[in-house]
């Protein structure tokens, strides 16, 4: 396989992409200069000015020429039109050219806005005497093609022999055609115009003319091409030089300024490899200003568009994929481009091997703790008892963070120095339902509203609490944090509390001195601090814990050092624990108050319905700090430990779901919308519970050109059997139409294909609706209008009852293209019908279909390709 | 209206339109007559067949040929039966009735996985027969149709077109999967197989059983894989039952999972490639050919008692084997064939 493109800038992704799916190795190659170089231009006054040359970069000499240039044409355009026409804002010929449209309105013709007759003569002939030719002019509309190649009606650009040889390939190409169609005005246009040199090409012409254009432009006939942007793609059809009419474009919702990537597809035209030493390529500047320069230099030099996965799910697709065994939806999302980031990250970090470890280390740990039911005497609840602490947990952190982003630092008194709080922290602290003092409250950063530093508070380690776990501690020096300190055969513990290790906040506050109970940290410490807390949070943690056994020595020693000698410090350290003993024998017979928070809120400012969440919260708290205190376990001696037993297991299991929603297939992207998809499949009756495809689904695998629910549910409701063979084409080309027209159905049709229309409606809103429901982001309205277009339903019918083409041209404003477009692919939705009535097993449906794609397949719609004979 | 499930025979009345609202869509199995005609009378509807000159048969059975009155050229609707062309049960989707035959000759389907034997060589492709005990649907696999032993994906030359024969010959047996049904005419014609799924290809080194196909039912997995849970009867050996929706079957002992394969250099064709070649080249020991040939006798002794083929009740059948301590060479006398079936039978 070979895959080419000058304009894709991921290639390595792409093709990383390409090797991983094929499971084949992929090579890159990249040419970073082209055989025949570009210069772009501007055109303005006459005159080329070049803005950028080959690999240069942007010229800014250039660009300031072209400005000068433009200016004394200017003052005269402003002294013909007078007050009629306002300057731009900032300038650019589209932007002037949008502005005149919507002053001058309906006195002059639209054509005004990307240059007069005169200008476009005087370029064209610049362009024949600079021997530019042959050249491929792009504007971004089929109208506007049209109207500048009307008005160069005067220009010959070919010699008598051109001129002859281009006259004998266009009669030889009318021959396909039968008299009445070669009559068509379309035909005849483009017939004398090509004779001269000029040529158009869009999707509104005729695909034989479309045909005979690019031939004739191929065989160098034809000197002046105007065409749309569909001719830059795929086609082998270079120039010597490419003239953008303008550089903006309408993409189907709004005017744009033409992308790196548009921009440099339409742009490689020029250049003949082997015929041209240069690529030229023109813009044109009919207005007063050139374009601006910022925008033009990002057109010229930006990197194009990055190449992104359009991947969508369709009915089909799911439906196909269905009724292949050992091939799955999901496989098939997992292996799109728009998956591949994700899935390669995946592979990449080993989240397999991770998960295969934490399970197993998981399923050990529950073996453990099954197998230490019997130690737990007295705490049987332990597990009931964790998760309610865990709601608790969460509940107060919430709570308090609520406070302090609306009352400040001390969440409205809550964590002033002082208070008495319960702290919760088995494995990180060893901390359970543990009474802490705040001698600091968390610092709040002033922009984000968020935590910056939590509190600081001395806190008492239960009675059971191991001693071996204290060794690993870093360096704790006395009234400094993370120090361990020991009063009356009670330890305590220096430590920043987070929010959600607070159990509760209790009504009681003492007065304390803060200053003389901690010290702050020098920067370096709280750093050294910062690091060992956050490896305790991985399942890994135990190596770089061990490593600091060697620091405790010191530490320790140090802190030895100093007993003996009662200072200030000592006295009020003496204090505050005492006050916390009292606490915890407070909580053992249960008469802790918690502090309802909502008291707390006087004078806050808070956002949105904070306060009444707050308010729900609080008494969350106060009923969970209630229930608590009803397990058994609460009261164990032994609560720390059967805790961290707990946590340990329930962290690691919480992790090991985590990482495996992100392997599985939920994670993915697309899975929701194919679950939905599913569903709604499952209710309209296509696939079984199991999955297995039923006949409707069958019939909707048939379908490929257009939206196969609204076919099926037609061929399932009877709609088609009702109707004649040129009534079925006409309804089914609502279906296939894409274009905006005016008119919406036409009243001279027939009352049962009105009917029919109307029902079509009722079925697209009914299937718009159902899938809403079953959560797809579709309006079932707009579902609807875009996909039935009724516009072409009349002049497909008459084409069916064997109308002339050149009749029902006159029947609507659709440009000829188009109209031969639709019916084209109308006969491939009549085979596919035909193929759901075999599938059904229904043979009227089978034969009227077969004469429909009959009664559309004749004259020119169906006139064989110039290419292929 | 008949309901769902209602067994109906030839000729009798499903239904008939009265009015406009109660319009329905003919199905496979059914045909439409005026009210006005006799119309139990088969010999009327067969007078409309021989009057027009299209046959239809649908590709469903031989059995269910009827004709329609051409609705639009009628102006005015007349009162219309639809009368059921074949035994068999209703099923109604929106407006259409279908009657399904429960022992109709097999009808392919776009993505049935079905097991055939070659018949000839033709050009670029190789003619198969899917249905080896009834009327041969022509089925076909091309050339285009597989993956190419080295992998690569590339247009299929002359000469790959002359060592057809060393990838597959007259008499092998492949699995393959519907990849269309192709004929001009209602009644399907042409079967297009492909082999390009990993699953599919050349069937060696087993034992093949042929079955009607209507006692095999569509399901997610045609290719499974029995005593994984070490039942009994299977002795722990492990063996990969193929069934193809045509009533062929496949057994072998389970070949490696491609899942299994360490991430060796080289394409998942190769690998598969890999598997197949060394499948074929191992040689079962007895203990393997025992249970192949249990598990064989156990399809065939469902077969004989009309029971759907299905993983579980083969998995049944065999544990039966096991239980009553039957040899296989016995399996297949008729009072064991109906003691060895006699749970699956009650299920039904």
């Amino acid at each position: 396989m070979i895959f080419l493109s000058a304009t894709t800038p991921n290639t390595n992704e792409f093709s990383d992409w390409i090797g991983r799916t094929k499971k084949k190795p992929v090579h890159v190659i990249k040419t970073d200069y082209r055989p025949v170089p570009l210069s772009h231009y501007l055109f303005a006054g006459k005159k080329l000015h070049k803005v950028m040359e080959g690999q240069s970069g942007f010229l800014d000499k250039g660009y300031k020429e072209a400005a000068l240039a433009l200016l004394p044409l200017s003052e005269r355009q402003k002294k013909e039109q007078g007050a009629q026409k306002k300057p731009g804002v900032f300038g650019g010929s589209k932007q002037n050219s949008a502005t005149i449209r919507r002053v001058v309105g309906s006195s002059h013709s639209a054509w005004q806005q990307s240059g007069s007759r005169q200008d476009w003569n005087s370029l064209v002939r610049f362009l024949e005497r600079e021997e530019l030719m042959p050249t491929v002019v792009f504007s971004f509309s089929k109208k506007k093609c049209e109207e500048i190649a009307h008005m160069l009606q005067s220009l010959d650009l070919n010699t008598a022999a051109e001129r002859n040889s281009a006259h004998l390939f266009a009669i030889q190409t009318m021959k396909r055609l039968s008299p009445k169609d070669a009559s068509l005005p379309q035909v005849v246009a483009t017939c004398e115009m090509v004779k001269r040199g000029i040529g158009v090409h869009h999707g509104g012409l005729l695909p034989i003319l479309k045909e005979m254009v690019e031939i004739l432009f191929s065989r160098n006939l034809i000197k002046v091409l105007f065409a749309t942007e569909t001719f830059a793609m795929g086609v082998n059809m270079p120039a010597r030089a490419v003239v953008f009419n303008s550089i903006r474009k309408h993409d189907g919702t709004r005017f744009r300024t033409l992308e790196p990537g548009e921009y440099t597809q339409m742009a490689g035209r020029a250049g003949r490899r082997g015929l041209d030493k240069v690529g030229t390529v023109i813009m044109c500047c009919f207005g007063e200003e050139p374009p601006p320069q910022l925008m033009l230099r990002n057109m010229l030099t930006g990197s194009s568009t990055r190449l992104s996965s359009q991947f969508r799910l369709t009915y089909n697709m799911i439906l196909n994929l269905l009724r292949v065994e050992d091939m799955t939806v999901e496989g098939m999302i997992k292996r799109s481009f728009s998956e591949f980031a994700t899935q390669r990250a995946l592979t990449t970090n080993e989240y397999p091997k991770l998960l295969k470890r934490g399970t197993k280390a998981l399923a050990k740990l529950e073996e453990e703790f099954v197998r230490d039911a019997d130690i737990r005497i007295g705490a049987e609840d332990i597990s009931h008892y964790y998760a309610l602490s865990f709601k608790l947990l969460s509940s107060t952190s919430e709570g308090l963070n609520c406070l302090l982003s609306a009352v400040g630092n001390t969440a409205g008194g809550s964590l002033v120095p002082g208070r008495i709080v319960l702290v919760t922290s088995a494995r990180k602290k060893g901390l359970v339902r543990s009474p802490a003092i705040v001698v600091q409250p968390p610092q709040i950063s002033s922009t984000t509203k968020a935590v910056s530093s939590p509190a600081v508070c001395i806190a008492l380690f239960p009675n059971s609490y191991d001693h071996v776990i204290d060794d690993n501690k870093p360096k704790p020096k006395e009234f400094h944090l993370n120090y361990i300190g020991t009063y009356k055969n009670r330890k305590y513990l220096y430590t920043h509390v987070e929010l959600d290790e607070i159990l509760f906040i209790s009504q009681i506050k003492h007065k304390i001195d803060p200053r003389t109970l901690y010290k702050q940290e020098s920067s370096l410490g709280r750093a050294h601090v910062g690091g060992a807390s956050r490896v305790t949070n991985s399942f890994f943690s135990a190596k770089p814990m061990t490593r600091q056994v060697d620091d405790f020595g010191f530490g320790n020693l140090k802190a030895r050092g100093k007993e003996g000698s009662r200072t200030v410090e000592d006295q009020s350290i003496e204090k505050v624990i005492s006050l916390l003993v009292e606490a915890e024998a407070m909580e053992d017979s249960c008469s802790l108050d918690v502090l309802p928070l909502k008291e707390c809120s006087k004078g806050g400012a808070f956002q949105g319905d904070d306060a009444f969440r707050l308010g729900d919260l609080s008494n969350q708290i106060i009923n969970f700090a209630a229930e608590l205190r009803t397990y058994k376990s609460h009261f164990h001696p032994n609560l720390l430990k059967h805790y961290t037993a707990v946590e340990k297991k329930e962290s690691l299991s919480a992790t090991v779901t985590a990482l495996r929603h992100l392997l599985s297939n939920e994670s993915l992207q697309l899975f929701p919308d194919f679950l939905q998809r599913k569903s709604l499949l499952k209710t309209l009756n296509y696939i079984d519970e199991n999955d297995t495809v039923k006949v409707k689904g069958r019939v909707a695998c048939e379908c490929n050109t257009c939206e196969e629910l609204i076919v099926t549910e037609m061929v399932f409701e009877g709609l088609l059997n009702e109707l004649d063979p040129p009534e079925i084409v006409a309804a089914l080309s609502a279906l296939i139409f894409q274009e905006k027209t005016d008119v919406d159905l036409d009243p001279e049709i027939p009352e049962r294909l009105k009917l029919a229309c109307e029902a079509m409606r009722k079925i697209a809103l009914n299937l718009g609706q159902l899938q809403n429901e079953h959560g797809l982001m579709i309006d079932p309205l707009e579902y609807c209008n875009s996909s039935l277009k009724f516009g072409l339903v009349h002049v497909v019918y008459d084409w069916a009852l064997g109308v002339p083409f050149s009749n029902i041209c006159q029947l609507t404003s659709v440009q000829e293209g188009s109209i031969v477009r639709c019916i084209t692919r109308l006969d491939e939705l009549c085979r596919e019908v035909r193929n759901c009535a075999r599938v059904v097993g229904n043979p009227t449906l089978y034969r009227k279909m077969e004469e429909a794609s009959v009664a559309i397949k004749r004259d020119i719609v169906f006139a064989s390709s110039l290419y292929v004979t | 209206m008949a309901s769902t499930n209602h067994i109906v025979i030839p000729g009798q009345i499903i239904a008939a339109t009265t009015n406009e609202e109660e319009s329905f869509l003919r199905g496979h199995g059914t045909y439409l007559e005026n009210m006005d005609d006799n119309p139990s009378s088969s010999s009327t509807a067969n007078l409309i067949i021989s009057s027009n000159d299209e046959s239809n048969s649908n590709n469903n059975s031989n059995t269910d040929q009827g004709d329609h009155n051409e609705e639009n050229e009628q102006p005015i609707r007349q009162n219309q039966n639809l009368i059921s062309s074949t035994t068999g049960t209703i099923t109604r989707t929106n407006k259409l009735i279908q009657v399904t035959q429960p022992n109709a000759i097999y009808a392919p389907q776009t993505g049935d996985p079905i097991i055939g034997r070659v018949t000839s060589l033709t050009a670029a492709k190789w003619n198969i027969s899917t249905n080896l005990t009834c009327v041969t649907l022509p089925a076909s696999l091309p050339l285009t149709g597989i993956n190419l032993p080295d992998g690569m994906q590339r247009m299929r030359t002359s000469a790959d077109a002359l060592s057809m024969r060393s990838l597959l010959k007259e008499g092998d047996i492949i699995s393959a999967e519907v990849r269309m049904v192709q004929g001009a005419g209602l009644g399907g014609g042409n079967i297009v197989l492909h082999a390009r799924s990993v699953r599919c290809g050349k069937l060696e080194n087993g034992c093949f059983v042929m079955v009607p196909s209507w006692l095999i039912a569509r399901r997610k997995k045609h290719f499974i894989v029995l005593g994984c849970d070490n039942e009994k009867g299977f002795d722990g050996i492990k063996v990969e039952v193929l069934l193809g929706c045509n009533g062929g079957i496949w057994i072998q002992t389970a070949m490696m999972e491609l899942e299994d394969m360490e991430e060796s250099s080289g394409g998942i064709m190769e690998q598969v490639q890999k598997i197949r070649n060394d499948h074929a080249a191992k040689v079962l020991v007895m203990e393997e050919r025992i249970v192949l040939a249990r598990v064989r006798n156990a399809i065939e002794a469902l077969k004989i008692v009309f029971c759907r083929i299905t993983p579980e009740n083969i998995v049944d059948v065999v544990k039966a084997v096991a239980e009553f301590g039957y040899d296989v060479v016995d399996m297949l006398r008729p009072e064991v064939v109906l003691k060895i079936t006699e749970c699956t039978r009650k299920r039904v």
